[in-house]
């Protein structure tokens, strides 16, 4: 699952994957704003069908809060 | 001109549809070529139209599209609304002088991001000629 995830937020924020990491965060990733980050809670509902509520967005601090978001909502990760 | 409706995220149902028509005209061909800047004769030249497989003229595809902008920005949801994306899929021509019928059918709705899925066609008589998904954010 982080690879799909990194996948997403790679080509969500135009960064390469290798550039991201479970520490990634709004101050490591330049095009990680407001606008970007509401596409990649759109595509991350609809690529593992999870609907997420308004306290979980606004928890999310880093890429490791999405991906125990993500385990909350039953998807499984391969790491 | 009619007032954009003023739907909120709240008020937005799943199932939920508007739709309105417009009669394609020659002069709104001939307006899309001149804001478009695409004067292919596909669309500009009868002559030239009569020889190819639609034996006439067709309308632009984005010239049908760009409906899509009235029915997310005065329809469903009207002026609380911004457009978020929209896909396109061009299955059938539409020729000058048809009727269509604009349509847009809320498919799915996002608490955490105020996000609104739309099922969004265009027909002519019941004949799909564009489809495609816009998605939504409501500012309020």
């Amino acid at each position: 699952m982080s690879k799909k995830l990194y996948e997403i937020m790679s080509r969500v924020f135009s960064v390469p994957i290798l550039e991201i990491n479970d520490q990634s965060s709004p101050e490591t990733i330049e095009r990680w704003d407001s606008f970007n980050g509401l596409v990649l809670v759109d595509e991350l509902e609809s690529t593992f069908n999870v609907k997420f509520t308004v306290s979980e967005i606004t928890d999310v601090q880093t890429t490791a809060d999405i991906k125990r978001h993500l385990r909350n909502h039953g998807v499984i990760l391969d790491d | 001109m009619i007032n954009a409706k003023e739907y909120k995220f709240k008020d937005i149902k799943i199932g939920q549809k508007e739709k309105f028509q417009v009669i394609i005209t020659k002069s709104l061909i001939n307006e899309f070529a001149q804001i478009s800047g695409d004067f292919s004769p596909l669309h500009m030249d009868e002559q030239y139209a009569n020889l190819t497989s639609f034996k006439q003229r067709i309308c632009h595809g984005m010239l049908l599209a760009s409906f899509f902008s009235q029915l997310v920005g005065m329809y469903l949801p009207g002026k609380n609304g911004l457009y978020f994306s929209q896909s396109l899929k061009f299955i059938s021509p539409c020729f000058i002088n048809d009727t269509i019928t604009i349509e847009g059918e809320v498919v799915d709705k996002s608490n955490s991001t105020k996000i609104i899925t739309l099922k969004t066609t265009i027909n002519n008589s019941g004949k799909c000629l564009v489809d495609g998904i816009a998605k939504i954010v409501l500012r309020e």
